[in-house]
Order: C-alpha cells, then sequence, then structure tokens
C-alpha cells in the first residue's frame, strides 16, 4: 500500500508538473470560457438579425418586367438601401449585368414566372428567396383582391400563431442528447488523451530501463495501479478545473444564453453521479489496456501502433454511442450498455435519454467494475512481464502465455 | 549475510544461455562476476535482482529464499536506468521511497550522496542536463540511497573517467569495510583485483573459474618462473632455452622484457637454476610468476574470438 501511494504521488505531481497538462487545462478553460461569452458578445448587435431585408449595404438591381406585375415601391421594401433600373428589354438587362452596372437582374414573365441574371453566382446570394416571397404576396394580394376578400383580415388570419409551452413530465429529451453528447464526448476525450499518455510513460519507462530498478524494489501492483489511478485523478481534476470554469462562466452569462442554456441546466446529481462513475471506471478499464500495451514495446515511437487494437475498440464504442443517440431505446444501443467495453459511454446516454431500469443499471455497472478488476490483474501480469522483454516487440498473446 | 546461488539454468527462446551457476558470497566481502560480453553476467545479475525468472535454480540469503522486495538493496544496473525527464533531487527520492525510507529520511540520504559525489549542486537539475559521467554519479546515488546491505553493480565503472573512477574505487571500499555484501559485474581488472576476494568467471553460460582470488593466482603462478639474463636478450634467451631445456618446461612466453617459464612437476627451481648457470647464463632476475587477474582472464575466457 506503501508503495502504491509513492508511485501514485509521484505520477500524480508528475502530471501536474508537466507543462503539456499545465498548458492544455489553461488553454481548455480559455477556449470554454471564450464559448460561454459568445452570446453576450452576439447580443450587443441586437436588431440587426430581425431586419426583412437583403442586406445591409447598398445594392443595384435591374428589372425587365413587361407586364408591369412589380411596382418600384414593392421592390425596394423588400430590398431596401438598394437602386433598381427599369429597362426596356432582356438585352438591355443583360448587358447591364455582363457590365457589372447592377449587381443582379430580373426578367418577370407574369406573375410568378421570372427569370434571374446574375455574372457570378454565389452560394451566399439570397436575392431569389427574398424575390419570390415579393411576388408570392403580391399574386395572394391580387387574387384575393380579385375575390372580394378582405386582404389585411385574411393576412391576419394567416399570420395568427398559436401560444404554447411544453411541460416535460419525464425526460427532457432535447436537453437529455444534448448533455449526453458533451458527457459521451468528455469521456471519449479523457479516455483517448490519457490512455495514450499512459501507454507513453509505461513504455518510456521501459526505453530509460528505469522499469529495471522499479521492478526489483516494487511490486508491478503497485507500480501499475499507482500510474493508472494516478492519471484517472489527474484527468478528473483537468476536467473538473474546466468544468467548473464551464460552470462559473455559464452563470455569469446565463440571461445571454436562452433556450440553448438548457444543456447546462439539465444536470442533475444522479445523472451527474451516474456519468461519473460509468466514466470513471470505463476510463480505469481502458487505462490499464494502454498501461499493459505500453509495456508490450521498448520505444516510445512504437506505442501508438501497440495501442491501435484498443483504440479501435474504443472508437467504435464511441461511434455506436453517437450513433444511437436518437434511438437511444434500440437494441444496439442496449446490448453496447452491458458490454464493459462500451458501457462506460453507452449505459450513460441511456440514463439522460432513455428508458432503463434500475436493475439494468446495477447489472451493467456490477459488469464494469468486475470487468476492470480481472483487466487490472491481467494488465498488471502482461505489464511485469512486457517490461522484461527487451530487444523485441512483445507479442501479446506470447506475453500471456509466459511463465515468470 | 551469506547468500547463495545455487544451479541456475535459464533459457531464451528455448535456447539455453546459462547452464547451471553457482556461487556464494558474504558480507564484507566482494564478489567479481567476470566474463567476456554475452557471458551470461547480466542475465545472471538480472535472476539474482528478480527482473527475470530462472528456469530452475534457487537463490538462498542466510539458507532461505532471496526476495529482493524484502531487503534493501542497492542495484546499479548495466544499461542504468532513471528519468531523464524528472529533477535528480525529485527522482533519487522517489527510489528511496520505494525502497522503503520515509520521506524526510530519502531527503537527508539524497542530499549526502550528493554531496559525497560531488553532485550536490546538480539536485535540481534533469538528468538529462548532466554529462555521461555524472548520470552515472546520480544513479550510483539512487542504488546507495537505501543504505543497502546488498548491493550489487552491473559495470559500475563504464563511462567513467579517472577522476570519478577514483571516487568510485573510494566508495566500494568504504562499502565493504562497513561489511556490505557486494556482486560486482565488470570488464576492467584492475578494479577487480583492488576489490574482491572472490572471483567467479563465466564463459558461454558456464562458470570457468571460481574461488579466492589469491588462491587462483598462486595456482596459475604455480612451477611458473619469470627469467631475464645480462648476457642475452629474451628472445635469444628463450631459443636458448627451447634448445637446451626442453625436457625440463612445459611452455615458455616472452612477458615483455622478461621470460615466463612453466617447470614440469619433477623438476624443481633449484636444479633448472643450476642448469641456467651450467649454459653460463648471468643471471638478472629469476622469481616466481604471480599472474595478473587480466592473464587468467584471456586464459580461461579468450579461447575464441
Amino acid at each position: 500500500m506503501r508503495q502504491f501511494l509513492t508511485v501514485f504521488k509521484f505520477e500524480f505531481l508528475g502530471f501536474l508538473k508537466e507543462k503539456v497538462y499545465i498548458i492544455s487545462t489553461f488553454c481548455l478553460c480559455l477556449v470554454i470560457g471564450i464559448v460561454f461569452f459568445i452570446p453576450r458578445f452576439m447580443s450587443t448587435q441586437e436588431g440587426v438579425e430581425d431586419r426583412p431585408s437583403v442586406s445591409e449595404s447598398d445594392h443595384s438591381y435591374a428589372l425587365y418586367d413587361p407586364m408591369n406585375v412589380l411596382t418600384k415601391e414593392a421592390f425596394l421594401q423588400v430590398f431596401p438601401n438598394s437602386t433598381l433600373i427599369e429597362v426596356d428589354s432582356l438585352e438591355q438587362l443583360k448587358q447591364q449585368v455582363e457590365k457589372l452596372e447592377v449587381d443582379a437582374g430580373y426578367y418577370l414573365k407574369d406573375d410568378l414566372q421570372y427569370e434571374y441574371y446574375v455574372y457570378n453566382s454565389s452560394i451566399a446570394d439570397e436575392n431569389q428567396k427574398y424575390f419570390e416571397s415579393l411576388l408570392i404576396t403580391q399574386y395572394r394580394n391580387k387574387e384575393l383582391a380579385l375575390l372580394g376578400t378582405d386582404v389585411e383580415k385574411v393576412q391576419q388570419i394567416l399570420s395568427t400563431n398559436p401560444n404554447g409551452s411544453m411541460i416535460t413530465l419525464g425526460k427532457d429529451g432535447l436537453s437529455g442528447y444534448n448533455f449526453t453528447y458533451a458527457m459521451t464526448i468528455c469521456i471519449y476525450v479523457l479516455i483517448i488523451l490519457y490512455g495514450s499518455l499512459i501507454s507513453s510513460k509505461v513504455a518510456s519507462e521501459k526505453s530509460s530501463r528505469a522499469i529495471e530498478i522499479l521492478v526489483t524494489s516494487t511490486s508491478p501492483n503497485a507500480l501499475i495501479f499507482g500510474k493508472v489511478l494516478a492519471s484517472a485523478l489527474a484527468g478528473l481534476l483537468q476536467i473538473g478545473i474546466v468544468a467548473t470554469v464551464a460552470y462559473a462562466c455559464y452563470h455569469v452569462n446565463i440571461a445571454y444564453w436562452g433556450m440553448l442554456g438548457s444543456v447546462f441546466a439539465y444536470v442533475s446529481l444522479p445523472i451527474v453521479l451516474a456519468c461519473i462513475l460509468f466514466g470513471l471506471f470505463g476510463y480505469l478499464l481502458y487505462s490499464f489496456m494502454f498501461g499493459a500495451l505500453g509495456a508490450l514495446v521498448d520505444k516510445t515511437e512504437d506505442v501508438n501502433a501497440s495501442v491501435t487494437p484498443i483504440m479501435l475498440l474504443f472508437v467504435i464504442s464511441f461511434v455506436i454511442t453517437i450513433s444511437n443517440l436518437s434511438n437511444i431505446d434500440g437494441m444496439i444501443i442496449k446490448i453496447a450498455s452491458f458490454v464493459p467495453f462500451s458501457s462506460c459511454l453507452a449505459m450513460p446516454a441511456r440514463i439522460v435519454t432513455g428508458n432503463v431500469m434500475l436493475w439494468e443499471i446495477i447489472i451493467s455497472f456490477i459488469i464494469l467494475v468486475l470487468s476492470t478488476g480481472v483487466i487490472g490483474y491481467i494488465g498488471a501480469k502482461i505489464y511485469r512481464r512486457g517490461t522484461l522483454m527487451y530487444g523485441n516487440k512483445g507479442k501479446l498473446w506470447k506475453i500471456v502465455k509466459m511463465k515468470e | 549475510m551469506k547468500l547463495e546461488v545455487n544451479n541456475l539454468v535459464k533459457s531464451f527462446n528455448g535456447k539455453e544461455v546459462l547452464h547451471g551457476i553457482s556461487f556464494q558470497v558474504t558480507s564484507g566481502k566482494a564478489l567479481g562476476l567476470l566474463g567476456r560480453n554475452g557471458a551470461g553476467k547480466t542475465t545472471t545479475i538480472r535472476i539474482l535482482m528478480d527482473v527475470f525468472k530462472a528456469n530452475k535454480g534457487e537463490i538462498l540469503l542466510d539458507g532461505k529464499p532471496f526476495d529482493t522486495k524484502q531487503h534493501r538493496i542497492g542495484y546499479l544496473p548495466e544499461e542504468r536506468g532513471m528519468y531523464p525527464k524528472k529533477k535528480v533531487m525529485e527522482q533519487l527520492c522517489y527510489f528511496a521511497q520505494l525502497k522503503g525510507m520515509k520521506p524526510k529520511e530519502a531527503k537527508v540520504s539524497a542530499k549526502h550522496w550528493l554531496k559525497r559525489l560531488g553532485m550536490e549542486s546538480y539536485e535540481n537539475r534533469r538528468l538529462d542536463t548532466l554529462s555521461k559521467g555524472n548520470q552515472q554519479k546520480i544513479q550510483l546515488a539512487q542504488t546507495l540511497i537505501c543504505n543497502p546491505d546488498i548491493i550489487v553493480l552491473d559495470e559500475p565503472f563504464s563511462g567513467l573517467d579517472p577522476v570519478n573512477s577514483q571516487v568510485l574505487k573510494e566508495v566500494v571500499k568504504e562499502l565493504i569495510e562497513q561489511q556490505k555484501l557486494v556482486i560486482f559485474s565488470s570488464h576492467q581488472m584492475n578494479y577487480v583485483e583492488e576489490f574482491c576476494e572472490e572471483i567467479v568467471m563465466l564463459n558461454h553460460g558456464e562458470i570457468v573459474l571460481q574461488g579466492s582470488l589469491k588462491q587462483i593466482k598462486k595456482e596459475y603462478g604455480q612451477n611458473r618462473l619469470l627469467l631475464s639474463v645480462q648476457n642475452y636478450q629474451v628472445t635469444e634467451l628463450k631459443a636458448i632455452i627451447t634448445q637446451q631445456l626442453a625436457n625440463d618446461i612445459n611452455m615458455l612466453e616472452v612477458k615483455g622484457d622478461l621470460l615466463m617459464i612453466e617447470l614440469k612437476e619433477n623438476v624443481t627451481r633449484n636444479t633448472f637454476l643450476q642448469k641456467l648457470l651450467d649454459l653460463q647464463l648471468q643471471i638478472e632476475e629469476f622469481r616466481n610468476y604471480e599472474p595478473e587477474l587480466s592473464d587468467i582472464f584471456v586464459w580461461k575466457a579468450g579461447d575464441e574470438s
């Protein structure tokens, strides 16, 4: 136990002193802080967004309207601050566009038929959208007038919207979805980032031969458990710092977040607890595997190749969870929520947004905890045996079968 | 304390590299483990340190199975092994604590050894910023920091300049005086001769020579003489003796200005000396030959290139 605590303390303080840890924590906090302040900055431009016009800047358009469907006033209501040049022929309109004397030109054949002329088309060009809404309005008004209907009354009726709100008695699907998405990404990043770090640390101990001193004085269990749990704590501390900054920034800007803020408002203690427990044990499960695989190589540059199978396994679990968030009660994610390699992602997702029974959560958690223990034990064996194989890259199966 | 290594056998990938190694060493003595590259020294040391498990054989300390984790052992591995990116003091304290020392105790001991080895100004430096020789001294401090009763040094002098070698020599002598049990391997025979009362010489995974160094030297010097004369050069002398006294000797070898002669068992020194005088040779030097360890090493382990 004393050796475990010594390894744990050394590794944990090692993480905290590492520049990459300090810088990444700072950068994450900075990015999160900026993200949470964005709505505040955007709100200072309020009003500009709701203008019914095409653009604030001046534009010029040509219009060839042989049927006299559209008036200049009606056009300028939809395209304010613009200049409209009425031309007498299609050729004239084309010339204006080709010589770039106008930004675009409209050839209006009748009430609803038109051609839009532009020199270079652009994906951001919304002129047609506004022009068509103008034509529809004109056409409706004209037809309604012909029928002898009160146009204003009809417009009032058509523009009336119901005024209601949703009261969720069970789980809030949208907020839950957002929260699950954010949480899954969090666990994913934690495991990918720290898993690789653990592998690299083990491999570098082997390449620097420090392992030869360590295994002669310390039990392999104390070494690998100390390393894995220290990195788990370092990871949780980093996530905790970032979450605290996020929470503080959210509260400072709560008034500017509106509906979008529901992703954060959804956090309740049991859900957070469930996510932490599943995330933590999943993290430990993968960390033991990463640690053991790090011991199979002699050089840190070989670590990536060694941990690829585990990375793949984890990425598949991640993809299954993310792709099934919209079908959270489907069979695939149900199965994934009981498989220890994917339950750390799938079960919290089901808890947050799906219909899951308490016994399912308990069984999934027990499977995950037991698997973590077994993988930890096997990981320590592989770690001990792998550390002794100098020169050649250790084959996993050979090491498992190897006698000490 | 008495450490016994009994009949160690070790195979790698089906190939046996140690074929039954046995030796013993007691406190207050140093055992020199000698052998050419690939002879099995480091493998023997790694088995001793429980880095590898032997396929057969046992290691006993005072008659009981030896467990490295139950004793304070100072181990200096051949390929060294510390954290290049960590500060010297930080990792010395870490290794000391893993060997059972309390944090304060570890720091005091680390400071003591850094001062003893002239490295106190480097305690807050990263290991990889130090020269190879200084890294070696830090490694030695790591080995001795826990005040070990058993010290295993694998090639401790490699990479050290003469001044640092002298410091290490003094430290090893102190350890032996303090009744520590010291095992060390080296290619540098002069150091082995200085410290070791006992040697074990390995070749191709087998012990080819073992025992008290004094006794071994005596045995290898038995019936051997060093001879020089005033009236002939050593090569001329060799030719004369080969022609005139071939029945009295087993072998001849020129060693510098002297001729080394091995007498046959029934020939005494006095009768041989008389025969030399009868040949009108003016004796300049006539003495018993005491072989150097390097000579014995070459004879026993240098049979193949």
